[in-house]
């Protein structure tokens, strides 16, 4: 080993002293600790090939106590979900099979489906619980992203029918901005006091309405005015007429 | 240089072999991994600095492993692991960077 460089060492005198200590330490000089020091590095080499190829195909069994729980809860609650979804649908059945003639319910079960269908296609009008807002917006407008977002929200929080002015809103709705700023609605420009209706769980709807960065702090952000009312009855009246399907 | 030897062999081994970790040292062997990285790097910045010594290496290395893998072990059965293995692995990477930089500043003087 060389001696410890004078403190009046110059830094390159320093550097060439710690590269011949480096090329000194690669002589081999078999004493037992060395070699156990060999054998210690061969087993950090081996655990660490190991380890990677390990993460790499690591499944359900690398997981902790607690992450597992969660990942069986998620899929018990899943389960659970989908043998109510079987009842239901071996329930329907049964009835189809036994009623007689089969006709009657069937027909019910098709009207039923095909009134659902209406509603979310939004062809006929709804009445329901919900909720009813007045978005006021500032000067400059609500911007499209604000009313995605309000239809976004609306949707997760269950609302079956929703009209914004007088135009309902379906899964193909477009908000759309002109270059003057003017924010439209499938081709319907829309005022600056608009009032929303929508069809749900009226406390679910409102709620969503009233989360951290949802709508209403939005909009309230951007100095316009938001009222929400629940209401155990609400009317979505605007229809859309169905298009062909090509 | 018997150290060197004996890492590459045992990547070798690992990568022909393709050994599975044990279920039992599954939580511990990443922990274990880091902790050695950590004496490995702080032998090499002793050599450079001139008092290195393959017995506190081989006793750092061993003790190092141990005890981050008996911490790990400690926190599973508090119910503290993954915050504890978190922990552990911050505290020898703030080791390992500023062992890597005493070891740059040796040799490159920068």
């Amino acid at each position: 080993m060389s001696a410890p460089p004078a403190p009046e060492a110059t830094p390159a005198q320093r550097r060439a002293v710690a590269w011949s200590r480096l090329r000194t330490a690669l002589f081999i000089r078999p004493t037992r600790t060395a070699l156990l020091a060999g054998v210690l590095a061969l087993l950090l080499g081996l655990a660490l090939t190991v380890q990677i190829r390990a993460t790499r195909e690591q499944g359900l069994e690398a997981l902790r106590e607690d992450e597992l729980v969660g990942v069986l809860d998620t899929v018990e609650q899943r389960r659970a979900r989908l043998s109510e979804e079987v009842a239901d649908l071996e329930r329907q059945r049964e009835d189809l099979v036994t009623a007689p003639a089969g006709s009657e319910a069937a027909r019910r079960a098709a009207q039923d489906r095909a009134d659902d269908l209406a509603v979310l296609a939004g062809t006929v009008p709804a009445r329901g619980p919900g909720v009813t807002m007045t978005l006021e917006g500032p000067p400059q407008g609500i911007g499209t992203g604000v009313y995605l977002d309000l239809f976004a929200e609306l949707r997760d929080a269950g609302a079956e029918a929703i009209q914004v002015g007088p135009v309902r809103v379906v899964a193909s709705s477009a908000v759309t901005e002109s270059a003057d700023g003017v924010v439209s609605l499938d081709g319907t420009p829309l005022p600056a006091r608009v009032v929303v209706s929508a069809i749900g769980e009226p406390r679910t709807l409102a709620s969503a309405m009233d989360i951290p960065g949802g709508l209403v702090e939005t909009v309230r952000g951007l100095e316009g005015r938001v009222s929400v009312t629940t209401s155990p009855s609400v009317l979505v009246s605007a229809v859309r007429t169905t298009s062909t399907l090509r | 240089m018997i150290p060197v030897i004996g890492l590459v062999v045992g990547v070798v081994l690992g990568l022909v072999l393709q050994p599975t970790v044990p279920l039992w040292a599954q939580p511990y062997l990443p922990i274990a991994v880091i902790a050695a990285l950590d004496a490995v790097f702080g032998g090499l910045r002793a050599v450079l600095d001139g008092v290195f010594s393959d017995r506190v290496f081989v006793v750092s290395f061993l003790s190092n492993t141990v005890v981050a893998a008996l911490i790990v072990f400690l926190g599973d059965q508090l119910g503290v692991g993954a915050q504890l293995s978190t922990g552990v692995v911050v505290v020898l990477g703030v080791r390992i960077f500023s062992n890597v930089a005493a070891i740059r500043r040796l040799l490159f003087g920068a």
